[in-house]
């Protein structure tokens, strides 16, 4: 049964407007818009909630949008010759551009490994028919829907953005569109890296173990550093290091099967020996002995193994972890129901052969 | 690591239970969740404490929530139960919940079981804020010692803790304290884990 | 759940997926057509049934899908060329005997536009780079002849500092290590002859450590497995010669039950839907196997290890011997 009291048009322009009003959160919601919005009137206005800022989209208005914005889009790259990076100059927001946004941004809602609709987008900014800020405000939305948050081309697209406002200054701007990127190749201000690191933490809660995600953090954290752009002085180094370190560990603690987090740790660890500054690693001192508390902690958890033989430090202690958990956790009787999960004892059995291997 | 709510239930041998004291936490939920999750949560809470014989504890796994239940009966007839994400682990969550109904039955009288709105038991906020990281828990751990973990049984579904006839859906349908839209949450919340591309 | 492959219903299953019936689901998969259409003609290969679709109607489809601009392929008509549908487009003409219809030069040259000073390769003009592009390029350049254009040591170098701890592989420098990153490095390594720059023990550990109790693989620590793992972890280990370092009956028998019985197809894990990328990926993970009656699949290219070998091309993997029944 298909809801007719708005029709599709009417729909696909409502969600398309209601996209460019920058809200703080998107929201994919089950069914339709009547289950949302039971007044009929209400609803053939716009089939979309809007509170506080934040966009709820009825799953089923989203879906006959997309197949509305298909061939709308196909005519609009057509029509205004956006198919290409050259620059062709005289172009007046024409119809077709304006069918370009907006088919654009609800064919990346509904599907945000849509390349050409993406590709699209780069073009309207690059000839400043979309602004950058605007841009950055769509996607920060778009990123915090779970469906879209663990996607590479929208995280790839929002550095895409942040590298034509900050070029480092080996890539003037005028340079950025032609060159090729590969990180890190903008630098960001702390402020803005604050802004970035939100954005994934938000999107880490959405979709767990979020590879993506978590890239786009390392490389913010790396653009963030890049050397002999705004600042050189290792206090500001030492800040930005010490702040996430810390976050980082906070953050393990409470997501003790997210890998990621452990391989962030480890990638902020291999920064650290790169700038070679003597005072640096002491931040890094604390790491071995959080990875042995959380694994007497949690044993079940193959991530703080993992996590535990990222950091391993031969020595004392390391002995002493050994002696008086390891080997006892090693040699407790394994519970004789089937288990669908690996047990503590399965990850301590692997951990010491690991070690042994190791040592020889 | 997280756990979404926590309640103090009384639980009569037979006919509906009624919860007395209860909290909960939605904020990592998103905007327009938050009402649904909110709902579902007290659905599942009664719908497993009803269905945990006196004198048990079991864990009852639906969707991406763990609910632990301890129904320790006793002459209060109270079960507590916490809900909880899947990481969270469940020694701390049952010494939780015995610590909680200590508390429970030494702060409020029996004769207010009967009349719910009249029940002060603000300490429960003060529980889903601390326990948030189960190691704080290692205090309490010496009531673990007590603990035999055999005797927990772990339902990977809810379906197994329902009766014969019972199901889930059916459950859900029926239910007057559930939303239409959460309803349409739950519909839609069985097919959320697939992994890379669709087709 | 099925204890046995149900063949016919899964050529059955791909045959279908020509006649789209739903709109939605064909215009949602439409920027992974040409992926979808590898696939499906791999799948079908493997099952010995690669006459199952119509020829000429696939390479009339492939070639609709030429990007006159960019001088590549792109997922669709419509839509931008890209490196990932670019090899796709080469395999499928490949395996349709029907090679002569690419235009190599142009593709050539885009494919080496897009390598970066450092070494890694943009999916697009547009500049996003993971070594899956990388990977794309190293082996649509090998299977059109032209690995003697590539800058061999820079590409390598870029693999390299990929590395992690682990022994494993991430998508860009710095990134997690992750099995189907992996792969693409691994299988690029074996095509650039390079496989010493691979800390073979700690991956190969790192690898066999996917597995889970319940026979499935999954692509990082604490993941669920998946059935397309299957192929990703098992292709690298194949590679690298160390199939046995995984229980392989486990693996075959949970690819095995997340078969489709009634309507053919693999899907991710059992219960769940069936898909062409997962059946494909199902598929390869049984013929590396030896599961009885598929044909051999050569794991560094993803296609029948037929028109591999009568390229030449055929590296020194290793899969279990095929059984008899």
């Amino acid at each position: 049964m298909t809801d007719t009291s708005v029709s599709t048009q009417t729909c696909f322009r409502s969600l398309a407007s209601l996209l460019l009003k920058s809200p703080s959160t998107i929201e994919v919601l089950p069914g339709d818009a009547s289950i949302w919005i039971p007044d009929v009137a209400e609803r053939s206005c716009s089939p979309f909630l809007f509170i506080e800022n934040n966009l709820g989209v009825p799953e089923k208005e989203l879906r006959r949008s997309y197949l509305y914005a298909v061939p709308i889009f196909s005519a609009a790259r057509k029509a205004s010759g956006l198919h290409t990076l050259e620059n062709s100059s005289n172009h007046t927001l024409s119809s077709a551009i304006q069918d370009l946004i907006d088919s654009s941004a609800v064919l990346i809602l509904m599907n945000p490994a849509y390349q050409t609709a993406l590709n699209a987008r780069k073009q309207l900014i690059a000839r400043n028919l979309i602004t950058v800020e605007q841009e950055l405000k769509f996607t920060a939305a778009l990123l915090s829907s779970r469906h879209c948050c663990k996607q590479s081309e929208l995280w790839y697209h929002r550095r895409w953005l942040l590298r034509r406002i900050y070029p480092t200054p080996s890539f003037p701007q005028w340079l950025a569109e032609d060159v090729i990127p590969d990180s890190p190749n903008f630098y960001l201000p702390p402020n803005d890296l604050t802004v970035e690191i939100h954005l994934v933490t938000r999107a880490c809660e959405l979709y767990p173990r979020n590879y993506f995600g978590w890239n786009h953090r390392t490389i913010c954290i790396q653009s963030a550093l890049v050397p002999g752009v705004h600042f050189n002085t290792s206090d500001v180094f030492t800040e930005i290091f010490a702040k996430e370190i810390a976050s980082v560990m906070q953050w393990i603690e409470s997501h003790v099967s997210d890998y990621s987090a452990v391989h962030h740790l480890k990638t902020l660890a291999r920064l650290i020996e790169d700038t070679e500054s003597a005072f640096l690693p002491d931040n890094l001192l604390p790491v071995f002995g959080h990875a042995l508390t959380l694994v007497r902690a949690f044993p079940e958890h193959e991530t703080l193994w993992q996590y535990l033989r990222v950091f391993w430090d031969e020595g004392d202690v390391a002995t002493a972890f050994v002696a008086s958990f390891v080997l006892p956790l090693q040699s407790t009787r394994m519970t004789e129901q089937e288990n669908d999960s690996p047990s503590g004892v399965q990850h301590a059995c692997h951990f010491l052969e690991w070690r042994n291997q190791r040592l020889k | 690591m997280k756990i979404f709510s926590l309640s103090v239930v009384l639980a009569p041998s037979s006919g509906p239970c009624s919860v007395l004291s209860s909290t909960s936490d939605v904020s990592s939920f998103s905007f327009y969740q938050r009402g649904s999750v909110s709902e579902f949560l007290t659905f599942f809470t009664k719908t497993v404490v009803e269905r945990t014989p006196q004198g048990q504890r079991q864990s009852v796994q639906e969707n991406n929530y763990t609910a632990h239940v301890y129904n320790r009966s006793g002459a209060e007839q109270l079960a507590a139960i916490i809900i909880t994400d899947h990481e969270y682990p469940v020694r701390p969550a049952f010494s939780l919940l015995t610590k909680l109904l200590d508390d429970f039955t030494a702060k409020v009288p029996q004769s207010a079981f009967a009349n719910p709105g009249s029940i002060s038991f603000p300490e429960i906020q003060t529980y889903i804020q601390k326990y948030q990281d189960p190691r704080q828990a290692d205090t309490i751990m010496r009531v673990q010692q007590e603990l035999d973990e055999t005797k927990i049984v772990l339902h990977k579904t809810i379906e197994s803790v329902l009766q014969r006839g019972e199901k889930l859906d059916n459950l859900v349908e029926r239910s007057n304290a559930l939303s239409t839209q959460s309803k349409m949450f739950y519909k839609t919340a069985k097919k959320q884990n697939s992994c890379c591309v669709i087709m | 759940m099925s204890t046995s492959l149900v063949a016919p219903l899964h050529v059955a299953y791909i045959r279908a997926l020509g006649d789209s019936k739903n709109e939605l689901s064909y215009h949602l998969s439409a920027h992974l057509r040409m992926n979808a259409v590898y696939w499906g003609l791999t799948a079908l290969l493997v099952m010995g049934h690669g006459d199952a679709l119509d020829r000429d109607e696939m390479i009339d489809f492939v070639m609709s899908c030429w990007d006159e601009e960019a001088g590549a392929f792109g997922a669709h008509p419509d839509h931008d060329a890209h490196m990932l549908s670019t090899l796709s487009a080469i395999q499928i003409l490949l395996m349709q005997n029907a090679l002569h219809r690419v235009d190599v030069d142009r593709v050539v040259k885009f494919i080496l536009s897009l390598q970066q000073p450092s070494g890694v390769f943009a999916g697009d003009a547009f500049g996003e780079t993971d070594t899956r592009f990388l990977y794309c390029a190293v082996n649509a350049l090998s299977l059109l002849g032209k690995l003697d254009k590539l800058d061999v040591e820079k590409t390598v170098a870029y693999i390299r500092r990929c590395r992690n701890f682990d022994g494993g592989f991430g998508a860009v420098a710095g990134a997690e290590s992750h099995a189907a990153q992996v792969f693409v490095c691994v299988a690029a390594l074996a095509i650039l002859d390079r496989l010493d720059e691979v800390d073979q023990p700690t991956l190969c550990w790192w690898l066999s450590e996917r597995q889970l109790p319940n026979g499935g693989l999954n692509g990082r620590p604490e993941k669920l497995e998946d059935v397309c793992y299957s192929f990703w972890v098992l292709s690298a280990l194949s590679i690298l010669g160390k199939i046995a370092w995984i229980d392989s009956g486990k693996l075959e028998a949970f690819i095995l039950s997340a078969q489709d019985t009634e309507s053919g197809g693999i899907a991710d894990r059992p219960g769940d839907m069936p898909d062409v990328f997962h059946t494909i990926f199902g598929l390869a993970g049984l013929s590396l196997l030896g599961y009885p009656a598929l044909v051999d699949l050569d794991p560094v290219y993803c296609m029948p290890a037929s028109f591999i070998e009568k390229l030449g091309l055929r590296k020194g993997w290793k899969a279990l011997q095929r059984r008899t029944s």
